[in-house]
């Protein structure tokens, strides 16, 4: 069934092209000196077995719309290193200890190599874009290029956002400067920029890119929010970083807003003490306190239904986006992503 | 209430109306923007009377959530926009000024095809002109054959030369053939056109007589004059063999609007353009 629909579409689909895409990649992670304090650690996110949704889904959109896999495959590696560079800066600025099931790369080497590392694979995912102009020439490959310095800024900014946020204590958010947020930090990488140039390949050009903006943000939102559910809900060993870091950390997300409005005034003081301190002084009865609160007041559930709206909605502009397009396993997976990413664990 | 029997009083059989309905209404489809919607203001207005004749169907959170997110992505896509057109406003005037730019090519052949379609069309008339003058006189159209063949250009010597007239000597194809690289260098324009549509499509290829065989469309596919029309970009030249001509190979996509699209075919060894390519596409 897989091959036709079905519940493993996507797992089979990610898996496959996770696959093509790793094998890529490597190719352009250097094996030269200086190993020790770079080039062995530029590999090691990668290893580490992520989704590959975001390269899978460049893939996918290009293909259904007629290219060839190897016209959007260095695309495809060009996304995943830069996500992987981001990731290596974000557990940093986040104090993140575990990622993917081990130890983040700055408790493994210090952060100040990580961060060499991090900045060196985001010099890496230049090179297939560059490589790009023999594949599908040379405007192609320009345009793309401006779309991918569109997208890092985007991210950069959401970035920003979401750490003054935390440095800041910043507690009067509204769902709208969360969704803004994510919008920037996580959407343009996952989802709009990938389907954005899968659709600039699969139509040599042609297609406006600005029509996948609605879906790719949906889509994106709705698996952000997802990931913040399995951060407090879903198997550790599974989910690959710790059960409630989030609160922790002190992340803004749709439920910790939802119970800053909730709360009464004095469980708001509190809130405001907990999350107002660096993240070393958050103990760990004031993180079981805030997620019993959470419970307590629906924050859970809450933001469980507001995902279930965005993905229906990312579903209806997929409707509106494919539907000239000839069927497809390609086209089935993209439409099928938008309940995988709620449903998840 | 049914009755299994026919009454015996000759009455009627007494049958419960159908219902009007044999399951529950879920149309999710107004719960989200209608296609047609092309502001959040006229959206929201639609969203909120559809929503009221739904008031209970929709689950309230994921409503709240859907309405939240569009707002959220329009103003983005509008913020986008905005500094799109300046952007765009100040990259036309530095493409046009530094003629460098891809985007200033593109725009040259452009205009430059526009110019020759709109030369073709007010030529056309004086053209007709000419021939029906020409068939009228037969004894200028014989002079003036003679004099094309005699010149040079047209592959005459002098009389010190071989031989005059249009036709080639073994020297004349080895000078030729010192010019190939690799492609075919003909004096026809032989090309092979395949077209995949599912319309009718008028395809015409002018194309200059001597060229490499290695051709190409220029950047930016064929397009119409409408620019909002989308390029017919699926256009392929595919080097024969063995001697063989190229081919090219056009697909017409089922929603490609109707229209003439026009492009210029470069050839890619000199890197000159070498003709034009015009296709109709019918409408379906």
């Amino acid at each position: 069934m897989t091959s036709n629909g079905g519940p493993g579409l996507v797992s089979a689909m990610l898996r496959e092209y996770g696959a093509i895409t790793q094998a890529r990649l490597r190719e352009y992670l250097p094996a030269r000196e200086p190993r020790r304090y770079l080039y062995d650690l530029l590999g090691d996110y990668p290893r580490r077995a992520g989704k590959m949704m975001r390269p899978a889904l460049c893939i996918a959109t290009a293909r259904a719309f007629g290219a060839r896999l190897e016209e959007a495959l260095g695309s495809a590696v060009s996304i995943e290193l830069l996500h992987n560079a981001l990731l290596i800066h974000d557990d940093i600025q986040d104090g993140s200890e575990e990622r993917r099931g081990a130890p983040t790369l700055h408790v493994l080497h210090g952060v100040p190599l990580a961060i060499n590392a991090g900045d060196t694979l985001t010099l890496l995912s230049l090179r297939p874009l560059m490589e790009n102009r023999e594949v599908i020439g040379a405007q192609l490959a320009i345009r793309i290029i401006e779309e991918t310095e569109r997208m890092a800024l985007e991210s950069a900014e959401g970035q920003a956002m979401e750490i003054g946020w935390r440095q800041e204590n910043v507690t009067d958010l509204g769902e709208t400067d969360y969704l803004e947020m994510v919008l920037k930090k996580t959407c343009w990488l996952a989802t709009i920029h990938p389907s954005r140039v899968g659709a600039l390949i699969g139509s040599r050009g042609a297609l406006d890119p600005e029509l996948f903006m609605r879906f790719g943000f949906f889509l994106g939102a709705a698996f952000q929010i997802q990931d913040d559910l399995l951060n407090l809900v879903g198997d550790p060993q599974r989910y690959g970083k710790e059960r409630d870091g989030d609160i922790r950390e002190g992340k803004r997300t749709i439920m910790l807003i939802r119970l800053f409005h909730e709360a009464t005034a004095q469980e708001r003081a509190r809130l405001g003490t907990v999350f107002g301190g660096p993240r070393e002084r958050r103990t760990d009865a004031d993180v079981r306190w805030v997620r019993e609160l959470m419970d307590r007041y629906g924050c859970i559930e809450y933001a469980r239904r507001i995902a279930q709206g965005l993905a229906g909605a990312a579903l209806h502009e997929y409707s509106l986006l494919y539907r000239g397009l000839p069927s497809s396993r390609d086209k089935r997976f993209i439409e099928e992503m938008a309940t995988w990413v709620i449903e998840r664990t | 209430m049914k009755r299994t029997k026919a009454p015996a009083t000759g009455r009627p059989r007494q049958h419960r109306k159908d219902p009007k309905r044999s399951g529950p209404l879920r149309d999710w489809s107004n719960l989200y923007r209608p296609p047609d919607a092309t502001n959040s203001e006229e959206r929201a207005a639609a969203q909120d009377t559809q929503r009221a004749g739904y008031a209970g169907a929709v689950d309230e959170v994921v409503a709240h959530g859907v309405e939240l997110g569009y707002r959220v992505i329009d103003e983005h896509v509008r913020q986008g926009q905005r500094a799109a057109s300046r952007f765009n406003r100040r990259a036309y005037e530095s493409a046009r000024r530094s003629r460098y730019g891809p985007e200033a090519a593109a725009d040259d052949l452009t205009e430059l095809v526009e110019r020759l379609l709109s030369y073709s069309a007010s030529l056309v008339p004086q053209w007709l002109e000419a021939a029906n003058g020409l068939a009228a006189a037969p004894e200028l159209l014989r002079e003036l054959l003679r004099q094309w063949e005699a010149h040079p250009r047209n592959g005459a010597r002098s009389t010190n030369g071989a031989h005059t007239g249009a036709e080639r000597s073994s020297a004349d194809e080895a000078a030729a053939g010192a010019e190939r690289d690799g492609g075919s260098d003909r004096d026809s324009a032989a090309v092979a056109i395949e077209v995949v549509s599912s319309r009718p499509a008028r395809v015409r290829l002018d194309l200059r007589a001597r060229h490499s065989g290695r051709l190409a469309l220029a950047a930016g596919g064929l397009r119409a004059l409408d620019h909002g029309r989308p390029a017919l970009g699926d256009v392929a030249f595919i080097a024969g063999e063995n001697g063989d001509g190229p081919t090219m190979r056009i697909r017409v996509p089922d929603e490609q609007p109707a229209d003439l699209y026009t492009g210029v075919v470069i050839d890619t060894v000199s890197g000159e353009p070498c003709g034009t390519l015009s296709v109709r596409v019918a409408a379906g």
